[in-house]
C-alpha cells in the first residue's frame, strides 16, 4: 500500500494536473463549459469543506450550505443594499460568516450527540432558508440578482480564472490541514471520545474549531458562487444543497483527499445536465445515492476499495499473463 | 382584539398543533426506537395528501381518514427492506438512504398527481361552525382536536398497556436484550415504522381538508416537524405532544401578530431552547 509520503505527493499531483486542465479550459472554451466548470469547481470547495467534519471530524451536519449562503447573501448585501467596496465586502462577509459561525458551532457542539448535532445543524439552515425566503430586503424567493463582481474580474472568463486561482489556493490551505497536528485531534475524537478524552483533549473546544474552519472554506465558496452568479439566489441556502454535499463526500469518497472533489463533479453535472432531459432530476439522484450506500460505502476513490481492485487484478493477471490489470479505479 | 376572536386563534392552535403532532410523533418513535433519522417522514405525509385527494370520490371522508394510513403503513415493509443492511453502521448512511427515499418518493408523487394543488372537500356535518358558550369555533378544527386527543390516548394505551407497546419501550433501553429474548427485531421495527407512517399519513388526510401541499414538498414537511422534536427533547417521546402544541399555538398566535414571518417561529424557538436548555424543554434530567 502507498505509504503516507508517497500518498501526499500523488494527491499534490493530481492537484497539480487538475489545475492545469481547468486552466486550459479556461483559455479554450466557450462561456458556457466555463460557467460549468466554475460552478464544479466551486462546489468541489463546498464538498471538501463539508468533508473537513464529515470525513474527518465524523460529524454529520445537514446544515452546512447555511453558510455557503451566509457568504453568498452577506456578499450580495453589502455590495448591492449597502453599497460597500467589492473588496471590503469580501472581508465582511468572512468576518459576518466568522462571528455566526461561532456562535453556531457552539451551539452544535454542545451536546456530545450525534443525532443531535445532525438534526440542528438542520434546523438552523432551515430557519436561515425561511427567513431568506420570507423578508424583502434580500429579495424573497426571487433572490439578489446584478450584485457587481469584484472590478477586475469583470465578465465570464476572468471570473473564471478567479474561481480556479481562489479554490485551487484553499484546496492548497485544506491540504496542510489536513496535515496540521490539530486534524489529528480531530480525527482522535472521531475514532474514539474517551481515549482522546483521557490523553487531554478537550471534545467541544476541538470541535468548535474544527467546525468553525469548515464553514469558513464554505463561506468562500459562498461568495465565489456570488460572483459567478452576479447575484446570491435561494438554492444556495436550501437543505437539499447541503444533502447534496453529503452525496458529493459519499460519492466521491470519505476518506480520500480528491474524493468530494470527484464527487462534486458527478453530482454537479448530474444535476445540470439530467434537466435538459427530463423533470425527474431528483428521481435520479435518489437512485444514484440509493445505489452508491448498497454497494460502494466508501465512495469511487476509496482507499479500500482500491485495494480489493488491485487484489482482483492480480488474481486475474496470473492465470493469464498478457492480460493487462484494469485496476485504475480514477 | 375580542376574548372569542383569542378563544377561535387558540382552537386553530390546537388543530395545527394536533397535525404536527401526528407526523413529530412518528419521527420522535422512529428516533428513539431505531435510533435513526428518517428524513422521508415528510413524504408519507405528502402521500396521504394525495391519496386522500384521489381516492375521495370513491371511498368519502371517512374512508379516507382510516383508509389512507392502512395503505400507507403497508409501504412500511419495503422501507425496513431498505434500510435494513445498515442498521448499526454509520448514521450518516441512514440519513442519505431516508433522503434519497424521499427524493424518490417525492418525484414519484409529482410523477403520479402532477403540480396541481387541491384540497378534499370536507364532509357536510363537519361544515360551518358550533357556538360555545358565545364562541363560535371552526366545526373542522375541533375535529382533528378530537381525532388527535384520540389518537394520543390509544398510542398512550398501545405504549402501555399492550404487548407491542413494552416490546417497543424495552427495545428503546436494551435492544439486544429484546433479541437475546428471541424476539424478531426485523418485525418489530416494520411495526414501529408503520405505526409512525401511518400517523404521518392521518395528518396529511386531515391536513388536506384546509390546506394544500406541493408533491414536492416532503422536505419541507420534515423540516416544519424538526423544531417540535428538539424544543421537546431529543429521544424523549413523551414531551412531543406539548411541544407540538407550543409549536401549533406559536404558529397560531405569531400569524396574527407578524404575517410575514411566522413561519420562522418555531426554527426561531428551537434555537433559544438549545440555548436557554439544551436538553429540551420537556425534558428534565441532562443526560
Amino acid at each position: 500500500m502507498n505509504t503516507g509520503i508517497a500518498r501526499d505527493r500523488k494527491n499534490l499531483l493530481i492537484g497539480l494536473v487538475l489545475l492545469a486542465v481547468l486552466l486550459v479550459f479556461g483559455f479554450t472554451s466557450g462561456d458556457s463549459v466555463l460557467l460549468l466548470l466554475g460552478k464544479i469547481s466551486i462546489m468541489a470547495l463546498f464538498a471538501m469543506s463539508l468533508n473537513l467534519q464529515v470525513g474527518l471530524a465524523g460529524l454529520q451536519p445537514l446544515g452546512h450550505s447555511l453558510f455557503f449562503g451566509l457568504g453568498c447573501y452577506s456578499y450580495a448585501i453589502f455590495v448591492s443594499k449597502l453599497g460597500v467596496n467589492p473588496y471590503l465586502a469580501v472581508l465582511l462577509a468572512l468576518a459576518v460568516t466568522f462571528v455566526l459561525s461561532l456562535f453556531v458551532s457552539f451551539l452544535l457542539v454542545r451536546r456530545s450527540d450525534v443525532l443531535s448535532f445532525t438534526f440542528l445543524s438542520m434546523g438552523l439552515c432551515t430557519l436561515a432558508y425561511t427567513a431568506v425566503l420570507k423578508i424583502q430586503f434580500v429579495g424573497m424567493d426571487a433572490g439578489m440578482s446584478n450584485v457587481p463582481g469584484l472590478p477586475f474580474a469583470a465578465g465570464i472568463r476572468p471570473t473564471y480564472f478567479l474561481i480556479v486561482a481562489v479554490v485551487a489556493v484553499m484546496i492548497f490551505l485544506i491540504y496542510l490541514y489536513l496535515k496540521s497536528p490539530f486534524s489529528w485531534m480531530l480525527r482522535a475524537c472521531r475514532d474514539n471520545r474517551h481515549k482522546s478524552e483521557c490523553i487531554g483533549i478537550n471534545i467541544p473546544h476541538v470541535r468548535l474549531i474544527g467546525v468553525t474552519v469548515s464553514n469558513m472554506f464554505a463561506c468562500v465558496a459562498g461568495i465565489l458562487m456570488a460572483l459567478r452568479n452576479n447575484g446570491a439566489y435561494t438554492s444556495s441556502i436550501a437543505v437539499q444543497l447541503s444533502f447534496e454535499g453529503l452525496i458529493m463526500c459519499l460519492l466521491g469518497g470519505l476518506n480520500s483527499f480528491w474524493g468530494p472533489c470527484l464527487g462534486a463533479a458527478i453530482v454537479t453535472s448530474f444535476n445540470t445536465q439530467i434537466t435538459n432531459l427530463t423533470l425527474y432530476t431528483n428521481f435520479f439522484l435518489g437512485i444514484l445515492t440509493m445505489a452508491v450506500v448498497f454497494f460502494l460505502k466508501g465512495g469511487i476513490l476509496d482507499p479500500e476499495l482500491e485495494y480489493k481492485l488491485r487484489k482482483l487484478g492480480r488474481k486475474l493477471r496470473k492465470p493469464r499473463a498478457d492480460s493487462k490489470g484494469g485496476t485504475s479505479n480514477e | 382584539m375580542s376574548f372569542s376572536y383569542l378563544i377561535q386563534v387558540f382552537v386553530i392552535g390546537l388543530a395545527t398543533g394536533f397535525i404536527y403532532y401526528l407526523t413529530a410523533c412518528g419521527l420522535s418513535l422512529i428516533v428513539s426506537g431505531m435510533g435513526i433519522v428518517n428524513v422521508a417522514q415528510g413524504s408519507f405525509f405528502i402521500l396521504g395528501v394525495f391519496l386522500a385527494i384521489s381516492s375521495f370520490d370513491k371511498i368519502g371522508f371517512l374512508g379516507c381518514v382510516i383508509g389512507v394510513p392502512l395503505v400507507v403503513a403497508v409501504l412500511a415493509i419495503p422501507f425496513e427492506r431498505c434500510i435494513r443492511p445498515l442498521y448499526g453502521k454509520n448514521v450518516f448512511y441512514t440519513l442519505l438512504i431516508t433522503f434519497a427515499l424521499s427524493l424518490v418518493v417525492s418525484d414519484v408523487t409529482y410523477y403520479i398527481w402532477g403540480s396541481k394543488h387541491s384540497m378534499i372537500p370536507i364532509p357536510q356535518v363537519l361544515k360551518g361552525s358550533v357556538k360555545i358558550a358565545s364562541v363560535t369555533l371552526p366545526k373542522y378544527y375541533l375535529f382533528i382536536c378530537v381525532v388527535g386527543l384520540v389518537i394520543y390516548f390509544a398510542y398512550w394505551l398501545m405504549m402501555e398497556k399492550t404487548k407491542l407497546g413494552k416490546l417497543l419501550r424495552a427495545n428503546m433501553y436494551d435492544r439486544e436484550m429484546v433479541i437475546a429474548l428471541g424476539y424478531n427485531m426485523n418485525v418489530l421495527f416494520i411495526a414501529m415504522l408503520a405505526i409512525a407512517f401511518a400517523m404521518s399519513a392521518l395528518g396529511g388526510v386531515l391536513n388536506s381538508g384546509f390546506a394544500s401541499y406541493d408533491a414536492k414538498a416532503a422536505v419541507t414537511v420534515f423540516t416544519n416537524v424538526m423544531p417540535i422534536i428538539f424544543i421537546g427533547g431529543l429521544r424523549n417521546m413523551k414531551a412531543t405532544l406539548p411541544s407540538a402544541l407550543l409549536v401549533g399555538e406559536l404558529c397560531a398566535f405569531g400569524a396574527i401578530l407578524t404575517p410575514q414571518l411566522y413561519s420562522l417561529l418555531p426554527a426561531l424557538l428551537m434555537v433559544i431552547v438549545m440555548l436557554v436548555r439544551p436538553q429540551g424543554l420537556f425534558t428534565k434530567e441532562a443526560k
